[in-house]
Parts: C-alpha cells; sequence; structure tokens
C-alpha cells in the first residue's frame, strides 16, 4: 500500500513554475507528491485522500491559502492534518502563528531546498509513526476484542456458577450456569445479597471480601439461595480484582454446586457410622458369646464333676448325717454338743452344695424333657407356696403375669429351679430391708416378633456392686458367707436358662434392689405343660392296687387335686375308677356335674369324656392321662368326635 | 400299739447301713431288720424274716437293681421297696415306679426326709423325698 511505504504530500500553489521547483527538491521514493492550483482542488484532494502533510500557498486568487486552511480543518477527516504554509511576505506570518498551532508550520520564499525537505520529511516521518500507531492500536484493539469474546464465551460456557460484583455487593455480571442454577429468568435483575441465604452472604461479605483483599483469593462451603428459596450447597471462590493503582475495583465469585458431593458425602457418613456400629455391635456379641462360652466351658465342667460327685457325697454324707442325728439324740455334754452342731453344720453345707452340684450333670432324661414347656399362670399357681416358703418371713412375695402368654419353651422343673434360686436370693437381699418384697413378672418380651417371653424376678433389696454383677453366673462364686451358700444357684439359672436357648440380665444397684430378666423363647403350639387347673378341685381314686393308687394319688395331687380316699360327694371334680361296670359309672359321673373329669384304669373303653388308661400303664401314661383329663375338661373332643383318651 | 415297720436295707455301701441301723434304732415306730450287702440275697432274707418296707440301692455293683426290684415285687407284694440312690434322675424315678417301687428316697436329702419316705410307703402312700420329687414332678 503506498500510504503504508510513502508519504503523500499535497502541493497547493497556482503558480505551475512553483510546482516545477517543488518537485525538484521533493523528488525522493519516500514521498508520493500530488499538486493542485488551487485550494477548492485541494480540498477535493483531501477529500478522496490522506496526506501526511499539505504545501499550502497563502497568496492564490479566489480562496487563498488561509480559508483553504479554515475548511481543511473544518473537516473531520482533516483536521488535524499538518499544513505548512508558503508565503514570500513575512508580515504574513503573525497571521500564521496566530491562525493555528499544533500540525501547523510555515516557511517563507524563496524556499531554502534543505529546509523544505526537512520540514517536509519530519512530517512524513510524524505521519508514518501515526499510521503505525494507530495500526498498532487497531491491532490491540481486535485482539483484546477477541480474547474478550473468548473469556465471554467461556464464562457462558462452564457449568460454574460465576459473577461480578462491587463492593457494594452489587451483581455486574452473571453467567448463564449462575442463572440456571438460582432459577433466574435471563434479564432478570439481582443483587448478591438476594441470591445467597442471609448468612453465606454474611460470611461472604464479612470473611470472604476482607481475606480476598489480603490473600487476593477466599475460598470455603458456602450456599447459594435459589429463587423457589431453596438451598443450594456450594463450594465457592471470590477473587479480588484492582486496577493498576491497586484500588479494588470489582470481585469476581466462581461457585460450584457440591449438592451430590454433599449427598454423597453423608451417605457415606451415615454408611461408615452404620459400619462402625455393626463391628461394634458385632464386637460385643463376639464378647458376649465368648463370656458365655467360658461360662458354658465352666458349667460343662462342673456338671461332668458333679455326676459323679454328687452320688459320692449322697453316700459319704448319708452316713455321716445319720451319725449325727444319734448322736443329737444321745444327750452328749455340751461341749459335745457343740462340736457335733459345728459337724452338722459342716455336713449341712456339703448336703446342698451336693445337691446344686447334682443339678448341673447333664441328665438325658431331663434333655428329653426339653420338649416341654412351661404355661406360666398354672405353673405360678401350682409353685407360688413352694416359692413363697424360700423367702424370709415376712417378704411379700407377689406376680404379675400377663394373660394369655404362649407357654415358655423351658421345663418346668428347670424353670421351678431357675425361679427358685432367684426368688431365694431376692428374699435374702432384702432380709435387711425395711417393706422389703419380691416380685416374679411375666410378660411377652419386646422385639423377636412376639416369640420371647420376659420372666422378672425383682427385689429391693441390697442390690448388687458391678463386681458381683459381672461374677454372679460363675460357678462357686458366692457373696454369702459358705455356710449359707454354696455359690451354684445362679449358675445354674444361668445354666437352665441357656438350655432352653434364652438368657439373663441383670439390672441392679447396690441398696435400690436387683431385677434378673430372663428371656425365654416361648412355644407356641402343643400340648404345655403347666395346665394345671385351679388347686381347690377335689377328687377320689378308686383303683384295688395300693400301689396303683398311690402313684395316681400323687400325680393328682402333683395337679393340685385334692385326694380323697373314698367318697361320692358332689362337689368331686376327679374319679378314677376301675372294673367292669366303671364305663356306666363314669358316665353317671361325668354328668353329674359340670367341669369333672373321669380317668378310667385297666379298660380299653370309656363313655365320652372319659380318659382310659389300661392295666400296668407306664408312670408316663399315667401323667399322659391325668394330664389329658385334667386339661380336657370343659374342652371340645377331638376332631374324630371321640374323646381324647391315652392308651399306655 | 402299732406294729413297728421293719425296714430292711440293701446297699453295698456299709458306712451306710450300719449309720441307718443306728437312726432306725432311735426313730420311735420303727424296727432295723438289718442289712444285706448283695441283691442276691434279698429274696431269700425276705422269705426267711419278712419286712415291710426294703430300701433298696440303685447302685448295686454288678447287679440290676431295677431288674432286683421288678422281681422282689411280684414275689412279696406286700413288701414295699423304695429306691434309694445319690443319682436322682427323672428316668430312674419313672423306672423305678414302673418296676414296682413305693417310692424314691435321694441320698442327698435330709435324713428325717429319708425315715418320712418309709413311713409314708409304709401308709400306702407313693414316696418320693424332696430331692426326687423336685426331679420327679417336672415330668408329672
Amino acid at each position: 500500500m503506498p500510504s503504508a511505504s510513502k508519504a503523500r504530500v499535497l502541493i497547493v500553489d497556482d503558480l505551475p513554475a512553483k510546482h516545477l521547483v517543488y518537485r525538484a527538491i521533493l523528488d525522493n521514493p519516500e514521498f508520493e507528491l500530488v499538486s493542485v492550483r488551487s485550494g477548492p482542488e485541494a480540498l477535493r484532494a483531501l477529500l478522496d485522500q490522506e496526506f501526511a502533510v499539505v504545501l499550502l500557498d497563502v497568496n492564490m486568487p479566489d480562496m487563498d491559502g488561509f480559508e483553504t486552511a479554515r475548511m481543511i480543518r473544518a473537516r473531520k477527516k482533516c483536521a488535524h492534518t499538518p499544513i505548512i504554509f508558503v508565503t514570500a511576505h513575512a508580515d504574513e506570518l503573525h497571521a500564521v502563528r496566530g491562525y493555528a498551532y499544533g500540525a501547523v508550520d510555515y516557511m517563507l520564499a524563496p524556499i531554502v531546498p534543505e529546509v523544505l525537505r526537512t520540514k517536509v520529511g519530519v512530517f512524513a516521518e510524524l505521519y508514518r509513526r501515526e499510521q503505525q500507531i494507530t495500526r498498532q492500536a487497531r491491532d490491540r484493539v481486535a485482539h483484546a476484542e477477541v480474547q474478550r469474546a473468548y473469556l465471554a464465551e467461556t464464562l457462558e460456557a462452564t457449568t460454574d456458577f460465576v459473577a461480578r460484583f462491587d463492593i457494594e455487593g452489587r451483581v455486574q455480571y452473571m453467567n448463564r450456569a449462575g442463572r440456571d442454577l438460582l432459577g433466574l429468568a435471563p434479564d432478570a435483575a439481582i443483587s448478591l445479597a438476594g441470591c445467597m441465604p442471609p448468612w453465606a452472604y454474611e460470611v461472604l461479605m464479612s470473611e470472604g471480601v476482607r481475606a480476598a483483599h489480603e490473600r487476593g483469593t477466599w475460598s470455603r462451603e458456602s450456599a447459594l439461595l435459589r429463587v423457589d428459596g431453596t438451598e443450594v450447597p456450594v463450594s465457592q471462590v471470590v477473587v479480588v480484582h484492582r486496577d493498576p493503582a491497586g484500588r479494588v475495583e470489582f470481585y469476581t465469585t466462581i461457585a460450584r454446586d457440591i449438592t451430590d458431593a454433599k449427598r454423597a458425602a453423608e451417605e457415606l457418613a451415615v454408611h461408615r457410622r452404620g459400619l462402625e456400629s455393626l463391628v461394634q455391635q458385632r464386637t460385643a456379641e463376639l464378647e458376649a458369646s465368648n463370656r458365655r462360652l467360658r461360662l458354658a466351658d465352666r458349667m460343662a465342667a462342673v456338671g461332668t464333676l458333679a455326676a459323679g460327685l454328687g452320688h459320692d457325697m449322697g453316700n459319704l454324707l448319708m452316713p455321716i448325717r445319720l451319725r449325727l442325728d444319734v448322736l443329737e439324740g444321745a444327750g452328749l455334754p455340751a461341749a459335745s454338743a457343740e462340736d457335733v452342731a459345728a459337724i452338722r453344720k459342716a455336713s449341712d453345707y456339703l448336703q446342698r452344695m451336693t445337691r446344686g452340684l447334682r443339678l448341673f450333670a447333664l441328665d438325658p432324661a431331663s434333655a428329653a424333657g426339653l420338649d416341654e414347656s412351661t404355661r406360666l399362670p398354672a405353673w405360678w399357681e401350682e409353685v407360688s407356696p413352694f416359692l413363697r416358703n424360700a423367702v424370709p418371713k415376712g417378704v411379700p412375695v407377689e406376680a404379675r403375669i400377663d394373660s394369655g402368654l404362649p407357654a415358655v419353651a423351658i421345663p418346668p422343673h428347670r424353670f421351678t429351679q431357675a425361679v427358685y434360686n432367684l426368688v431365694q436370693n431376692a428374699g435374702e437381699a432384702c432380709r435387711d430391708t425395711q417393706g422389703g418384697w419380691v416380685r416374679v413378672t411375666a410378660s411377652l418380651a419386646p422385639g423377636a416378633g412376639g416369640r420371647n417371653i420376659l420372666v422378672g424376678v425383682h427385689d429391693n433389696g441390697a442390690g448388687m456392686t458391678a463386681e458381683v454383677r459381672r461374677r454372679c453366673f460363675e460357678p462357686f462364686y458366692t457373696t454369702k458367707s459358705r455356710g449359707l451358700s454354696t455359690g451354684l444357684g445362679l449358675a445354674l439359672v444361668h445354666a437352665a436358662v441357656a438350655q432352653c436357648g434364652g438368657s439373663v440380665e441383670i439390672t441392679s444397684e447396690p441398696g435400690r434392689g436387683t431385677s434378673f430378666l430372663l428371656t425365654l423363647p416361648s412355644r407356641p403350639a402343643g400340648p404345655a405343660r403347666g395346665s394345671t387347673p385351679p388347686a381347690t378341685r377335689r377328687g377320689v381314686v378308686q383303683v384295688k392296687d395300693a400301689r396303683v393308687r398311690a402313684y395316681i394319688t400323687s400325680v393328682l395331687r402333683n395337679h393340685g387335686v385334692e385326694v380323697r380316699a373314698m367318697g361320692n360327694d358332689p362337689d368331686l371334680a376327679v374319679a378314677v375308677m376301675e372294673g367292669a361296670t366303671c364305663a356306666e359309672r363314669a358316665a353317671e359321673f361325668l354328668s353329674g356335674a359340670p367341669g369333672r373329669a373321669a380317668i378310667l384304669y385297666g379298660v380299653a373303653s370309656g363313655p365320652p369324656g372319659a380318659v382310659t388308661v389300661p392295666e400296668r400303664a407306664s408312670p408316663a401314661a399315667i401323667r399322659e392321662a391325668v394330664r389329658t383329663a385334667l386339661g380336657a375338661q370343659g374342652e371340645q373332643t377331638n376332631e374324630a368326635g371321640h374323646p381324647a383318651a391315652v392308651c399306655g | 400299739m402299732k406294729q413297728a415297720i421293719r425296714l430292711l436295707c440293701v446297699d453295698d455301701n456299709e458306712l451306710i447301713a450300719q449309720a441307718l441301723s443306728r437312726r432306725v434304732a432311735r426313730e420311735p415306730g420303727m424296727a432295723w431288720s438289718g442289712w444285706l450287702a448283695h441283691g442276691t440275697e434279698l429274696d431269700e432274707s425276705l422269705r426267711r424274716d419278712p419286712v415291710d418296707v426294703v430300701l433298696l440301692d440303685v447302685d448295686l455293683p454288678g447287679e440290676d437293681a431295677f431288674e432286683l426290684l421288678r422281681r422282689t415285687a411280684e414275689a412279696f407284694p406286700e413288701v414295699r421297696v423304695l429306691m434309694f440312690s445319690g443319682h436322682v434322675r427323672a428316668d430312674y424315678i419313672d423306672r423305678a415306679i414302673e418296676c414296682g417301687a413305693w417310692g424314691y428316697v435321694s441320698k442327698n436329702d435330709g435324713t428325717d426326709d429319708v425315715m418320712k419316705a418309709v413311713a409314708q410307703a409304709h401308709a400306702g402312700e407313693l414316696a418320693l423325698s424332696p430331692d426326687a420329687r423336685l426331679t420327679h414332678n417336672e415330668r408329672r
């Protein structure tokens, strides 16, 4: 381009000879000379082209140099184009100087070639530099524009929230992701306070802005506030922007939605807490299991020991005690009687221990009875007198047994042994307590689908220390004197409960009483033991064989039946008969009053409602017959329409 | 005056037998009829010298006490045999009653309980000493 390489020079003079002179002087490849002969021509040329400098003759006909210059200046395009006035009259110079400063110079004719070349050269150089600077500036502006567009595009494209705000918190810009995150319409106005929860805004404007001032940036977890009022957890960065003088111009904040990350972290935390608690639980279970195993080991060892020892001790103690009986009755002198009393005390202790030990022995018969269960209300009626005798006089033993409980899956003898021991301990704990009491409770255990029964033995007596609570189930551990306790009672309770798959818990505090809570599995269906009817019923056993009569009597008494020698009283509820006419007599007896039970011994069949048991039936068959007869009272017959009957 | 209850003991444990003889001697209404160390002598002894009650050890060495009980109960229905043992098991008690015993007495019970059981059996009641009753009741 010529303008880039050559400086264009406009020569304005009405005299052609002058043009020749100028051209001769300015003949240089750096200049492109354009000659015109008047002011209007000059204006036309300036309209078409850009010039580095104008050489303007002052004295021209029609439009002189000053007028021409005025019109050139009036044009915006060439308002700053340098003009060199040329004049032969020195008196005109004053007017030139007064005309304008800046890009204006003057020369007096005659022209000194060197001076003209130098002046034009200076203006041409100035022009070229200006062109170059303009070009560079344009390039820079264009580059900045590209950068700005690129940045804007980036900001709009990023998925992070980006906003610029001033020191007052006024939002100057917010990108699309920011508006989307907040749920803002594209043209909606927003303030920073409006798009953050108050607490987060407070933190940002105090802590955040201050920190950004000190360190340039600040970041932390914060929150944005959606238009719908929900908080969005974000990770936020604030950057401070300063002008070259170091004054804060504005701030940029970038925020990233961390809802998912936070939720994942929370889920992870929940999961971890769950795992931790599971580990704790499993560890506790393992420890408990280990404790049970250790205890079970000890119990098994004691059981093995007990099986033999119980027998041998009986054989040794029985003669000792028999001899003591004799000695005590012999009227010994006081000193000797004292000795005998001491031996008696020792032997009594040994006897108790031996009996306790014997109960540890793994009795196959007892194991066979493990499928038996205990029906609590009936059981309580049966054993309560026995249990009341286990506590010191004046200590009441009361029961709170929920009705309608399923049978407990523990054989009655085991259960009685366990509860007896607990009641006895409870009674002992109350011995020195004013207003002491013992309470036996039974209810459905919470949880486990209602399959477990919670049996409690409670007292308000002396209570136990943590040490005693921890050790009390160990065989031979006792807090009482050896003369009173064998230290086997609670070990037995534990063994009995564990054998049926139950567990024992203790809550106790010194001075505030103790509760033993047995969690025992229930047995929902099937014949349960302990279905004893009320103990006030009376019965007769009319069986000739004295031993059979004695046994049936014994079994009936165990069921709470008061057995009379003979009789035909109207209040009889149970009759055991035999002989050829017993079927008729039984029918008559059963129809005589409601709720009666009849057992026919030694016959094959009987009237409806009667239970038969063959001659020479086993004790088990007799017990079963009694159980059936007493349990069947008032109940319906079985599905075949026949009375429930047991035939050895 | 009522006839004293004649009591015979079959037990290989001499200590028990001799102590029992001393105890029975001072028990009103009871008379000691003697002691046998072996069950094999029982039949002949009862034929020669009738008694009311026999205390029969369950653990006679080399002998089946239950079989001896069965034979004795059949041969001498008027004699009331009580099983006498340090082993108290529900199945033993059942078996004893099935074989003709009038009761079961635990050697781990008190001496008075033994005397009482003898009197009960003689009076026509089934006699279970407390320990035996506890064990038996559970299976009633």
